[in-house]
């Protein structure tokens, strides 16, 4: 890598009110490379992208493109030096279509009337250019999400881009969608565009990435080439320790057979339009195990768990737990029963953001009576019992006073653990437990279940990460269409087996799952 | 401790400057129609502050507005608009002024607490049907409770002049229309007596009244209620996140309609101080608003039960001051209403802005208090380059 | 950018601080350019609506300002308006006489309770309140109240005299007993002039915004006409602004109150309108001030009808040619009512219990 960058920053530094989000960052991205910047949640990466951007100015350093130092005021500053960014979350407007949203704020004009011929004609040959697949006289209501995306990219190529950023662009993709993602970005990359490829999934950068830059706390803590690194060296640069991904995973043993704590049979439940959504379903989870659930995301993983909690009702089929039929029972009595939950939103479904702390720690066991002096709320009792959970669960808060939502998405996950955990229940309902946290987040939150696995625990986890599954289930169970199409344990199927029944190419007879009665 | 002060300061920080804010957009109203800002401001304050009366007067017009407030603020709290106070409030003033003028020979204190108990049940009544409607067939409250207004004004009418009319009215002048005076076993008493007994003597006309009392206890009931009970703490869940609620096991219909219930059983009162104490009769001049009114004393307080007494005060303190502003400073009564106004919209509006700004500086502080930095280590693997 | 933006707002801010503080500075408040103290301090407190509403009000405020003119500087007067809720009435009524007003007035019912308590505490103190009397004979309080219905009846019978189709029309505003009152003695005169005609009677609501809705006012008088009246008496208050335009849409007549109406109403409808019902309450208002400055205030009520020019009906350089062939029957009926020869009813049940029954029986 000799020639010379096509963008330099050196001694970039950036202060925001009592917090230096990047300090003296120096980074090199060449010509035509695909270039990722890694590192955990509130590494710095957003700043430094948003400083490439235009989007800030730097309190130190400069910026050096194509041999010239620049200074940018604005986006479209960015713009007129070929500086586009993809952000997470789209700026589209629906009711538009594809030719709309992309000249939006660049109408094209002649003689004051702006022309949708000429402006899908242009898109068209782009699209064909880079061999997106888009038609643009569609409305982008209308389209998927990796649609989106690329209307997005095309927005930024329509304004003449030849470096572009992407903010964590696979987070709301699904997996073949970030297939055709990366072929798009291949063939940007060949027509001789550069990419700054913002992630924290790890696999990822390996795969498509030509050198990676890790940040940790503000700052670059180096730069590799893609081909020479490895997972764990990523890993261990963004948290600054070793970390596992081959989890310790011991067979528990047990004095007798295993007994089924929590069972489904035949169960059927209505989804969005009175769908089925899960048709005739059945398994076991038993003490000492998690059953892990994989499946691309929508083949009615979320109503199969809102089913078994008692948020959506059973249209057939029963829920099982320790012999005793919960079926249609309201959340409250399945949860006292002994079922914590992690839903697969915490934000939405799993938390109040703008209660408290302590309020949060609570939730669903408020009614507790030790939690009560007569018909008021015992706070120094409450308090304490919380500050105790939050330091046994690692839950980083300044103040238990303060609203949850100041939390980090890890600290929330953490307060959610803390409190159904500490429920002592007999399952867990798991769904999607580490979806958007970083590294070290969730591996606490994999070894907190590997632990409740130990207790004694039955576990059902939903998850969309197959690697994640895979990595922390006894047994699994794949989802298609509402049904299961197979049940294995880890380690016996090659991965593009398991693809081919997720993606419902494959599927064994439907069989009772689970062998043994409860 | 000393956190618990900071987030206390930053709290009143929206008011306070709001309450800034539209006093310098007050002036400038005043200015415009050719008045001394200053001045008009002095006189404002000399006639609320300076006189015993002035300083009754606002407490008796903050009473009604505090039970409003509070209705409102308990919607609020599980995420329901009661626009319908105002219309609860009528039912509640004309049950009670029923039970205060048909039901004879009682004793005062049992026919007083029966009559406000008759004012709770007029509001609960004419909540009920507008949540039924939402939980039920998820009609919303907002449009329901507009309607039950309409109704809630021509149904007091109806009874007012159609049926209950008074028709032993003194032959001097034209029969108004109103029901027959209510019966002094029914009407609540002054505070004049106590005030005197602790030293302050009010002028004799002055209206704050026992009302004032139970309001502010109404206020601490709601405060204790929301946040240190189980009830309060499902209601105020339910009204933040009804989904999260949900899984938590929270039944979030019934937390709604208890609620709802609540919300109408305090709007009933809202209308008594007028009709038990000034007054002594429901007529038609019988004053309206106090339910809108409410919507702004809550918002402003952010719906804490003590912010709303104290919004309530100072809603009073500038109806005060709007009367005595015209009268001694000459300011055009239009002007004293877009006085208030200005004063209404700002603080709102200013308000929502801090506050955002406040809490987007509270995620920042936790963030920064969380970000414990691990040591870099600059020796880590793989420093390429 | 932003930080200058924001630089931008604060020197605004400042800016607007520093302006206002030296205009107001600057404005020191002149000393009272009085040369000679007032001797006379007259108060008035209107009713919700204010000087403006065309109506009763403005009437209340052209008494007050015919005294203006002639008492001049010699006459200290203020003017004010209630915000809308419980006690304000009474808290201006107050604060005019803690600052020394020595004459105050109440415009309208409204006032009754506000004015009793105020004249309690302020036995030096002379109030007058307009179509109310309070109970208890207080003292030092007037009861300026209007024989409506002996001016209506004279329009009623005016009403009866011109219709061609028969049929009549009166629309009211708030259904209260004060307005019944119009309709009432508007409903003998018609009956005592033909007891064949018809009289359409509408209301435009129970609230008091029923006077001042001229929609509603044209919806109601628009559906008289369509049901036959040719004439349409209203007593609306800002309401009757609706009837005149029906009128002069379907080219009928209307009867206008309070004021002369053919004087203030917009000149494509003064063709339409017959006469007014005037109710002087300017007069009455002047009067008052009046005898007040020559110490000839009297307390109690006062009742304003024909006999002491109160009410009347009006005859003006628009409608003289209309009215011409019926003023001799409408002078001759003012002189029987004047005389107590005609008992014009108060209320509708007035009219139909007693009215009907003598005229009956007087062979009329």
């Amino acid at each position: 890598m000799a020639e010379t960058p096509l963008l330099t920053l050196t001694g970039i530094t950036k202060r925001f009110p009592g917090v230096v989000a990047n300090r003296d960052i120096n980074l090199a991205i060449q010509r035509g490379e695909i270039h990722a910047i890694v590192g955990e949640n509130g590494a710095g990466k957003s700043t430094l992208m948003r400083i490439i951007a235009g989007l800030y100015q730097p309190d130190e350093g400069q910026i050096i493109l194509d041999g010239r130092r620049i200074q940018m005021r604005g986006p479209r500053d960015a713009a007129r030096l070929g500086i586009g960014m993809v952000h997470q979350h789209f700026m589209l407007i629906p009711r538009f279509t594809v030719a709309e949203n992309i000249v939006l704020g660049e109408e094209h004009a002649r003689g004051g009337i702006f022309s949708p011929r000429e402006a899908e004609a242009r898109i068209r040959e782009l699209a064909a250019q880079y061999q997106f697949e888009l038609d643009p006289t569609e409305l982008v209501e209308n389209l998927s999400v990796g649609a989106q995306q690329r209307v997005e990219l095309l927005k930024v190529l329509y304004r003449g881009a030849s470096i572009i950023i992407l903010d964590e662009p696979t987070a709301v993709l699904v997996p073949h969608e970030v297939e055709e993602l990366f072929a798009n970005l291949q063939s940007l990359r060949q027509a001789g565009k550069t990419i700054i490829f913002i992630s924290h999934k790890l696999d990822e950068v390996l795969e498509i990435a030509d050198r990676i830059t890790v940040l940790r706390a503000g700052r670059v803590i180096g730069t590799v080439p893609a081909s020479q690194a490895t997972k764990e060296q990523l890993a261990e640069m963004m948290v600054g320790r070793p970390v596992l991904f081959h989890l310790e995973k011991p067979p528990v043993k047990l004095g007798g057979p295993p007994i089924g704590v929590l069972e489904v049979r035949d169960l059927t439940v209505l989804g969005a339009h009175r769908r089925e959504a899960v048709s005739g379903v059945s398994f076991v989870v038993r003490q000492c195990e998690i059953l892990g659930v994989a499946g691309v995301e929508g083949n009615g993983q979320t109503e199969l768990v809102e089913g078994i909690m008692g948020l959506r009702p059973v249209a057939r089929g029963k829920v099982i737990l320790l012999g005793r039929d919960i079926t249609g029972r309201p959340p409250s009595t399945i949860r006292n029963s002994g079922v914590a939950f992690i839903p697969e939103d915490r934000q939405r479904q799993g938390l109040v953001l703008p209660m408290s702390v302590w309020e949060n720690a609570m939730l669903g066991y408020h009614r507790a009576t030790e939690y009560r002096r007569g018909v008021f709320y015992d706070l120094g009792r409450i308090k304490d019992r919380v500050r105790s959970l939050i330091r046994t669960y690692d839950v980083r808060t300044p103040d238990i006073n303060g609203r949850v939502e100041t939390l980090s998405g890890g600290n929330q996950q953490k307060l959610i653990l803390a409190k159904e955990m500490s429920s002592s229940p007999t399952a867990i309902v798991a769904s999607q437990p580490t979806r958007g946290l970083d590294v070290g987040a969730t591996e606490f939150v994999w070894q907190r279940l590997l632990a409740a696995r130990a207790e004694g625990l039955a576990i059902l986890l939903v998850s969309a990460d197959l690697e994640e599954v895979l990595a922390l289930s006894d047994r699994v169970i794949v989802m298609y269409r509402g049904q299961i199409v197979t049940e294995f344990v880890p380690g016996t199927l090659p991965a593009t087996t398991i693809g081919e029944y997720m993606l419902g190419i494959r599927r064994d007879t439907p069989a009772p799952v689970g062998g043994e009665k409860a | 401790m000393k956190r618990r002060w900071v987030s206390l300061g930053l709290s009143l920080l929206g008011p306070v400057s709001a309450l800034l804010i539209s006093a310098i957009l007050g002036a400038f109203v005043m200015l415009a129609i050719g008045k001394n800002p200053l001045q008009v401001y002095a006189v404002m304050i000399s006639y609320n502050l300076g006189q015993l009366d002035s300083i009754g007067s606002i407490f008796y017009r903050a009473t009604p507005l505090i039970f409003s407030g509070l209705a409102v603020a308990i919607g609020f709290k599980a995420g329901l608009f009661n626009i319908g106070v105002e219309g609860q409030y009528y039912l509640g003033a004309f049950f009670a002024s029923w039970a205060g003028v048909y039901i004879k020979g009682l004793p005062a204190y049992i026919h007083l607490p029966l009559v406000i108990l008759f004012g709770i049940a007029g509001g609960v009544i004419w909540a009920w049907l507008p949540i039924y409607l939402k939980v039920k067939r998820g009609a919303h409250e907002v449009i329901t409770t507009i309607m039950m207004n309409s109704i809630a004004s021509a149904v007091m009418l109806y009874f007012i002049h159609d049926v209950f009319m008074d028709q032993n009215q003194g032959t001097l002048g034209a029969p108004r229309v109103r029901m027959p005076p209510i019966q002094p076993t029914a009407r609540m008493p002054t505070m004049l007596g106590f005030l005197h007994a602790i030293g302050i003597d009010m002028p004799n006309y002055v209206a704050i009244n026992w009302f004032l009392v139970l309001a502010i206890l109404a206020a601490v009931a709601v405060y204790y209620l929301l946040w240190r009970t189980p009830f309060g703490y499902e209601l105020r869940a339910v009204g933040q996140n009804p989904q999260a609620a949900e899984a938590a096991g929270i039944n979030t219909k019934n937390i709604q309609y208890q609620a709802f219930l609540l919300s109408g059983a305090i709007a009933g009162l809202v209308g008594l101080s007028d009709v038990l104490t000034y007054f002594g009769y429901l007529d038609i001049d019988f004053p309206k608003g106090y339910g809108f009114s409410g919507i702004a004393v809550a918002l402003l307080a952010n719906n804490n039960p003590f912010g709303i007494i104290l919004s309530s005060l100072l809603f009073g303190f500038l109806e005060r001051g709007g009367l005595g502003i015209q009268a001694l400073a000459g300011v055009p009564r239009e002007v004293t209403t877009i006085l208030e106004g200005v004063v209404i919209l700002t603080v709102v509006t200013v308000t929502a802005i801090i506050g955002r700004r406040v809490r987007a500086y509270e995620r920042h502080m936790a963030a920064l208090a969380t970000a414990a930095e691990p040591p870099i280590d600059t020796q880590a693997p793989g420093r390429g380059q | 950018m932003k930080g200058l933006r924001k630089g931008y707002a604060w020197a605004i801010v400042l800016m607007l601080i520093v302006s206002l503080l030296a205009t107001a500075c600057g404005q020191k408040p002149a000393p009272p350019q009085q040369t000679e103290q007032p001797q006379w301090k007259v108060g008035i407190v209107y009713d919700v609506g204010g000087r403006g509403d065309l109506s009763f009000n403005d009437m209340a405020a052209a008494g007050l300002d015919q005294a203006r003119q002639e008492f001049g500087t010699k006459l200290q007067t203020s003017e004010l308006e209630p915000t809308g809720t419980g006690e304000d009435r009474e808290a201006l009524l107050r604060t005019l006489a803690e600052q020394g007003y020595q004459l105050i007035f109440g415009v309208g019912f409204l006032f009754t309770d506000a004015i009793a308590n105020v004249a309690k505490d302020f036995p030096n103190t002379k109030f007058a309140i307009i179509d109310s009397c309070p109970e208890g004979n207080l003292p030092n309080v007037a009861c300026l109240q209007f024989k409506e219905n002996e001016g209506s009846f004279l329009v009623g019978a005016a009403a009866a005299l011109k219709t061609k189709t028969n049929t009549v029309g009166f629309v009211g505003g708030m259904q209260i007993p004060l307005i019944e009152k119009f309709e009432a003695g508007y409903t003998a005169g018609v009956y005592y002039i033909n007891p064949k005609i018809k009289v359409i009677s509408k209301y435009a609501g129970t609230t008091s915004d029923a006077f001042a809705n001229p929609t509603k006012g044209y919806e109601l008088a628009t559906a008289e006409y369509q049901a036959g009246a040719d004439i349409v008496y209203h007593a609306s208050g800002k309401t009757g602004e609706g009837v005149f335009k029906a009128a002069a849409e379907q080219k009928k007549l209307a009867i206008g109150v309070d004021a002369d109406q053919s004087l203030t109403a917009p000149e494509d409808e003064r063709p339409y309108i017959l006469t007014s019902m005037r109710k002087k309450v300017d007069v009455a208002v002047y009067d008052t001030i009046k005898a007040f400055t020559q110490g000839q205030f009297t307390a109690g009520p006062q009742y304003f009808g024909l006999k002491e020019g109160g009410v009347d009906y009006s005859i003006n350089q628009y409608n003289k040619d209309m009215m011409s062939d019926i003023q001799p029957k409408l002078d001759e009926l003012k002189q029987k009512i004047i005389s107590g020869e005609i008992v014009v009813p108060t209320s509708m049940k007035e009219f139909n219990d007693t009215f009907k029954k003598a005229v009956g029986s007087s062979g009329h």
